[in-house]
């Protein structure tokens, strides 16, 4: 393992203690939703490294499909699989974040629907990477999907910018008005910037796990070939 | 506890777990594919 990836590693788990510190330790508690509010320091860096991570596979996905050099695909794959990872994750802080405050679990407004939508069209992407043998085949068929893809996290992003929904109004980024008191925001950056660190760290991690996986396919067909 | 606290935990939980549970999981797989190369580099 490369000596960025050992240290990558070990700042996460630094960064992820700094963070609870800092949000049960020095941050007050949210005015009206109190202490359930705390939930908000992970759940928004979750959607943002998954934003981030769709975004690096569009990117590295019209990379290969410029120079179909395979290398851009592994890592169009390896962030898409990241990028899956923390959809998931804020999909679920959200409902566990929903049930207290909403008193549902989950509703059909336009945040959650075109969020829930932009999780089932990676797994579709997940599903299609699996599906596919020969692997030129499923570069060019998955490059295709994770560039198309990204086209809903616009849709995510301006959804409830462009209309009321049950989901609140951004607080980053929206109306006049909005925005967050200085400790609410050095807490949502150190949030933002644990989750970023901790999307390289799986990303590279991911990529290793891949090349070692296709150094052994190579060695077994070698030695494969050799016995015969 | 107060039961607000529950779900806060629950939630942290459920995303650092997540995130560590998938960083083991490539690290474990990563020990066993170089074992599997070493074997198969032996072999021929």
């Amino acid at each position: 393992m490369r000596k960025i990836d050992v240290v990558l590693l070990a700042l996460v788990p630094v960064l992820a203690v700094a963070l609870v510190v800092v949000v049960f330790g020095v941050t007050a508690n949210e005015r009206t939703q109190g202490l359930v509010q705390k939930i908000f320091y992970v759940h928004v860096p979750c959607h943002f490294a998954a934003f981030t991570a769709f975004g690096v596979t569009a990117w590295k996905s019209f990379r290969y499909l410029a120079t179909k050099q395979l290398h851009h695909d592994r890592a169009a794959a390896a962030s898409a699989e990241v990028g899956l990872l923390f959809v998931s994750l804020g999909l679920l802080s959200g409902m566990l974040w929903a049930r207290p405050v909403w008193g549902i679990w989950w509703t059909w407004d336009l945040r959650l629907t075109t969020t829930f939508i932009l999780w089932l069209i990676f797994v579709a992407y997940a599903i299609l990477r699996r599906s596919v043998g020969d692997p030129e085949r499923r570069a060019m068929l998955s490059s295709v999907v994770g560039l198309v893809a990204f086209l809903d996290v616009p849709v995510v992003y301006m959804a409830n910018r462009v209309k009321a929904s049950q989901h609140p109004a951004p607080v980053v980024g929206g109306d006049e008005g909005s925005g967050l008191a200085p400790g609410f925001a050095l807490a949502l950056s150190l949030g933002i910037v644990t989750i970023l660190v901790s999307y390289v760290a799986l990303v590279r991690a991911r990529m290793r796990t891949e090349e070692l996986a296709e150094q052994v396919e190579l060695a077994a067909v070698q030695s494969s070939f050799e016995e015969r | 506890m107060p039961l607000n606290l529950w779900w806060v935990v629950a939630a942290w939980i459920l995303i650092l777990g997540g995130v560590f549970a998938y960083g083991l999981a490539q690290l474990t797989r990563q020990k066993r594919l170089e074992k599997d190369l070493v074997r198969l580099r032996k072999t021929r």
